[in-house]
């Protein structure tokens, strides 16, 4: 090719230099800028590869690495085939040689081959020359063409220089470029998380199942709640947060908890917990649960308060502190009952004898005589004892009942009728009778001793007067409604009075025997013991209310009957229910003994069957006295071992319920089959009454309560025997039967 | 080889007849005027079964043939089947379709020949992204095919009515390949022949300028010096020209006026209006860099020959950097030549001188070595070590060894 002129020449050169200036900073990617611009100087400078170097420590995202060895990094590459490695250390030579300040510098292959081979970080490289430009701190831009044999010349260099730092700025931009978009990037980025975090915790809180307030620390005015928030309080949102915290409480409270919430912002304590009552916007309380902390947002500090309306959780927790009480006193009073049936047993058995031994007494001294009225004595002391220990046995609840449909009202009247005679003017009685109230299984004459107790106590409580007031009606009871009551419908009986009213320690203690906070001539202490024995043995339940000052309310509870209404049958003829009582009710409608007296007497043969000494010895003398042939066992088994051996006539077992190895149950049924004919009279002063029925149901033929009057037993003695002559028509007792 | 007929049967007797081994490649240039259906022609081969690539060019040459008609056939030692890239002006960079096909072929290639569709849109980052995946393991010659109407006019005085529309390029499918017929396409021969090329158009005399393309978008200038880019070439070549033109007649002066485009140490670069567009926008073969400076060249028929014979030289003649391959020492199997058509326009009559130039020296330092070759709207070559470029108003010759 000839030379240009020089004007060609400097036209080109101009020419090329203005290509190159606008090719610059045609864009603010850093990848296009040097691609405009290096493919401009590469089709006009016939380059065979350029390369753009970058020091790491300028590159957006790697200025804080901090690597050991300073590197630079190969930004861009053309072309990519003979892109060999892309991270040199600053120690390499190609930037060595640009170290000094040196704007540039050209190596050819064939006057340096030394020089050159240390350069080269690119493929395909055989010959040819480099020329290296300095982009100032950012870097080199390295070119490589493989069409020349000499080196550039500084004419070269110069030329190139301002555009080459122009082409720096322009990346000095893009970097800037690169590093702002990476920023905005990176914010959009943390936006996003933090919109998604916003969303979250929106959500959180929205779905949360307790109630959330986020309150201003200085002004206290609600900034933000949930939706459970409104639900709780009744007010919406919009109301909510033109509220001051303080006013979803009482006004009454306002004031300590103004102060409360000032130390808790302060800090003091750092977090709040407990119980608190919030009014709700139709004037209600609401108990709540409160979880309050503080947390700081852009400088301005908040209370997060977290409340969980804990209106169930105290009503199941109250219900649950009555049941456990009700069965704390349940299981007393269970104990106490067993305790006082125990010791009423055994008195019985000790009044028993002494009765016994009072009666042969006053059966063997003749009239006038002057130790009678000591033995008339004994006998009415002792049968005040076994009157006592007859209440024990109905608050143990080990007396008899004698079930029947009962109207708790005509009851109520009945007995009220009695208490409007004999109490004080200055009580105000009121009856509040609930119509149509269903009738209950119950024995009407231990229902009006529970009415009767029961105003008694309250007459008692009121000793300057007052308002005694007895309710009735008729409830149904849920699941869990009262401890040890079924669920089912009930008649509620309240005596209430408006006395002096009980503490806690009272209440607890008020039905346990000979418990009492009246005077000595005033009371036993066995009146509402009596009323709690009765209402138990009829499946019943009774509670107190009271407090000191504020009068009491008992309130009974007992089961409706099934049928309301029907007619109650009438007990069969001839057969009586077991019922308690004291030795002179033993007689009557327990027995069924007619009052002949037996005209076979002498000669009879009776099987006296008792575990106490005592009451057998007593029984045999009476009865040997009376003229019939006695025999004696200690208990069942002994009884039947007799029976069994002697193979003896028997016409008639006194039998006592409870005694050791074989008892009066199991007694009685071997018994019947070794004596059929045999009249049975069964005594007990502590047997199951369902037991003694069932016994009369099988053929016993009566039951003589203890303690008794040795007479009372007697004519029962005899009177059976008489009906049993009656029948047989002469038939000889079973042994004789038999042969 | 030349073929008077590219019937479908005439190609496939022609290729039977030599009898093509399963590594060789079918190239196949086809003269526009009254070549078969393309689509038939491809079906026929493909039931020949051999691997093919091939265009269609405004004339087409071997030996002593030059023709509008018939079609160029050379069978060539190759590593594969052809490549075919489509949609240029969409992908024209996405070479990374065929990488295992690069990849298999690239070690042992030598030489990668080229057909392209000479108006697609995207050559030059098409040849760029290439050019990057071969890098300059391999040596480049290619050609732009396509069709331009009105290259042979009827002599005045025949009978034979007048042109429909005015001479000028066509945009239709012009490539074809076993794959089917492409538009706005290349298709790729990875050859393990050397290739020893000359390259040389000869517009070295600069008519006007310097100007400014200060607003381009690949192959199209919108502006020139801050301004309409047609008005302003008008303003300076229509003086030079001593004629007016318009959009449309454009490619007749243009031919003439080319503009240069410097570069150190080779031939500069030369790019030819060949269209308008109706906004005013000057349609060139190939890429113009936006803020190039830019000045307008002519020339004259001596120079242009002259630059034919050096380009023949260069590839027969002198010991250029030896070519890359296992094949660079082995004999010439043929030369190929892509000449721009506008040398054709401009040289007429002398045009045969051009050829003559190349046979001369084939004579001379290859006797019996066939010459193939087409009249191109574009040309392509490359040692690999410098910018791919697509070239206009050049001719190229390639010395294909092996």
């Amino acid at each position: 090719m000839a030379e240009p002129s020089t004007d060609t020449s400097i036209i080109r050169d101009i020419s090329l230099l203005y290509e190159l200036a606008l090719s610059a900073g045609a864009s603010l990617d850093l990848r296009q800028n040097c691609e405009v611009f290096l493919r401009m100087l590469m089709a006009r400078r016939n380059l065979s590869f350029a390369g753009v170097w970058l020091r790491n420590d300028c590159l957006p995202g790697r200025e804080a690495e901090g690597d050991e060895e300073p590197r630079a990094t190969l930004v861009y590459g053309a072309p990519t085939f003979r892109v060999g490695t892309t991270s040199l250390p600053l120690a390499h030579p190609q930037f060595r040689l640009l170290a000094d300040g040196r704007q540039g510098a050209s190596v050819a292959a064939a006057s340096d081959p030394e020089g050159f081979a240390a350069l080269v970080a690119e493929r395909g490289v055989e010959g040819g020359v480099y020329l290296l430009l300095s982009l100032g701190r950012l870097g080199l831009l390295k070119l490589y063409t493989a069409f020349r044999r000499e080196p550039y010349g500084e004419r070269t260099l110069h030329q190139l220089r301002p555009v080459i730092a122009k082409f720096a700025t322009s990346l000095e931009g893009c970097l800037a470029y690169a590093r702002l978009r990476r920023e905005v990037q990176e914010r959009e980025l943390a936006e996003r998380a933090l919109r998604e975090s916003e969303e979250k915790f929106r959500r959180l809180i929205e779905t949360a199942s307790d109630a959330i307030f986020i309150v201003d620390a200085e002004s206290r005015q609600i900034v933000d709640v949930n939706r459970e928030a409104e639900a709780l309080t009744g007010w919406t949102r919009n109301e909510l947060t033109s509220l001051d915290i303080l006013d979803l409480y009482h006004a009454e409270e306002q004031q300590q908890l103004r102060a409360r919430f000032d130390g808790f912002v302060r800090g003091l304590p750092r977090s709040l917990r407990g119980l608190c009552e919030l009014v709700h916007k139709q004037g209600h309380r609401v108990p709540v649960e409160l979880s309050a902390s503080t947390v700081e947002v852009a400088g301005r500090r908040y209370a997060l308060a977290i409340m969980h309306d804990v209106s169930e959780r105290l009503r199941a927790e109250e219900q649950r502190q009555r049941l456990q009480a009700q069965l704390q006193q349940l299981q007393r009073m269970e104990s106490l009952g067993t305790l006082a049936g125990g010791i009423a047993h055994d008195f019985n058995n000790i009044l028993g004898g002494i009765l016994g031994h009072a009666s042969l007494l006053l059966r063997r001294l003749p009239p006038g005589d002057p130790l009678r009225a000591h033995a008339e004595a004994i006998q009415s002391t002792a049968e005040h004892g076994a009157q006592l220990t007859q209440r024990l046995l109905t608050f143990a609840r080990r007396g008899a009942v004698e079930a029947e449909p009962v109207d708790l009202n005509a009851v109520v009247e009945d007995t009220l009728a009695i208490v409007r005679r004999t109490f004080p003017g200055s009580i105000e009685i009121e009856a509040r009778l609930a119509p149509a109230l269903p009738r209950i299984e119950a024995d009407p004459a231990q229902l009006r001793q529970v009415v009767m107790n029961l105003c008694l106590n309250a007459r008692d409580a009121m000793p300057h007067g007052g308002r005694l007031t007895v309710e009735t009606a008729s409830v149904d009871l849920a699941e869990g409604g009262l401890a040890g009551l079924a669920p089912g419908s009930y008649v509620r009986l309240v005596v209430a009075d408006t006395g002096i009213g009980m503490d806690r320690d009272t209440i607890d203690r008020i039905f346990e025997p000979f418990f009492t906070t009246k005077v000595k001539e005033k009371g036993t202490g066995l009146g509402l013991s009596i009323v709690y024995g009765i209402v138990n043995s009829h499946g019943g339940l009774v509670e107190v209310e009271s407090a000191p000052g504020a009068g009491a309310r008992f309130l009974v509870y007992l089961p409706a009957a099934r049928a309301t209404g029907a007619p109650h049958p009438e007990p069969a003829a001839g057969r009586a229910a077991p019922a308690a009582g004291g030795a002179a009710a033993a007689a009557s409608p327990l027995a069924r003994a007619p009052q002949a007296r037996a005209e076979q007497g002498p000669r009879q043969r009776i099987l006296v069957v008792d575990d106490d000494a005592q009451i057998r010895s007593l029984l045999a003398s009476a009865l040997d006295a009376e003229g019939y042939q006695v025999l004696a066992a200690a208990d069942g088994l002994e009884a039947v071992e007799l029976l069994e051996r002697t193979r003896a006539a028997v016409d008639l077992v006194v039998l006592d319920m409870v005694m050791p190895r074989l008892d009066g149950i199991a007694t009685f049924g071997r018994v019947r089959a070794l004596a059929p004919h045999a009249r049975v009279v069964l005594s007990s002063g502590f047997s199951d009454e369902v037991e003694i029925t069932r016994l009369l149901d099988q053929g016993a033929d009566a039951f003589v309560a203890k303690p008794y009057r040795m007479g009372t037993l007697l004519e029962t003695v005899r009177a059976l025997l008489a009906s049993a002559a009656e029948a047989d028509g002469g038939r000889p007792a079973d042994a004789a039967a038999t042969g | 080889m030349y073929l008077p007929s590219a019937d479908p049967d005439s190609v496939v007797a022609a290729i039977r007849r030599r009898a093509p081994r399963s590594d060789d490649i079918v190239l196949l240039l086809l003269g526009q005027q009254g070549h078969p259906d393309l689509d038939e022609l491809v079906s026929a081969l493909n039931a020949l079964g051999v691997a093919f690539l091939g265009g269609v060019f405004p004339l087409v040459f071997a030996g002593e043939q030059l023709a509008s008609e018939g079609a160029v056939l050379q069978v060539l030692p190759a590593l594969g089947r052809a490549i075919p890239f489509w949609d240029l002006h969409r992908r024209g960079a996405q070479v990374a379709d065929i990488e295992p096909q690069l990849a298999r072929a690239s070690e042992r290639c030598a030489t990668a020949l080229l057909l392209v569709d000479g108006q697609a849109d995207n050559l030059g980052r098409f040849l760029s992204a290439l050019a990057d995946r071969l890098g300059n393991a391999v040596h480049y010659f290619g050609a732009g095919a396509g069709y331009y109407e009105g290259l042979v006019q009827a002599p005045a005085g025949s009978g034979q009515p007048a042109p429909a529309r005015a001479p000028g390029f066509v945009r239709r499918p012009c490539l074809f390949c076993p794959e089917g017929v492409f538009q706005d396409a290349a298709l790729l021969a990875l050859l393990p022949g050397a290739i020893r090329l000359g390259v040389r158009h000869g517009w070295r005399r600069r008519a006007a300028g310097p100007i400014v393309a200060t607003r381009t978008e690949r192959n199209r200038i919108a502006e020139l010096n801050w301004r309409n880019a047609l008005e302003v070439y008008r303003e300076i070549v229509e003086p030079l020209a001593g004629r007016s033109f318009s959009a449309s007649t454009l490619y007749e002066v243009g031919q003439a006026f080319p503009f240069g485009l410097y570069k150190e140490d080779v031939e500069d670069l030369v790019r030819v209006p060949i269209a308008a567009t109706e906004h005013g926008e000057l349609v060139c073969g190939g890429e113009v860099l936006e803020h190039s400076v830019l000045d307008v060249r002519s020339t004259d028929a001596d120079a242009l020959i002259a630059a034919a014979r050096q380009a023949a030289r260069a590839a027969l003649a002198e010991p250029a950097r030896p070519a890359p391959g296992p094949a660079a020492t082995a004999p010439l199997r043929c030369v190929l030549v892509a000449d721009c058509i506008s040398r054709y326009r401009l040289l007429r009559e002398r045009f045969t001188e051009e050829l003559d130039a190349v046979r001369q020296l084939l004579g001379k330092h290859a006797p019996g070595a066939q010459l193939a070759g087409a009249l191109t709207l574009g040309e392509i070559a490359s040692t690999g070590e410098g910018f791919l470029e697509y070239f206009n108003q050049t001719i190229v010759v390639g010395a294909l060894h092996g």
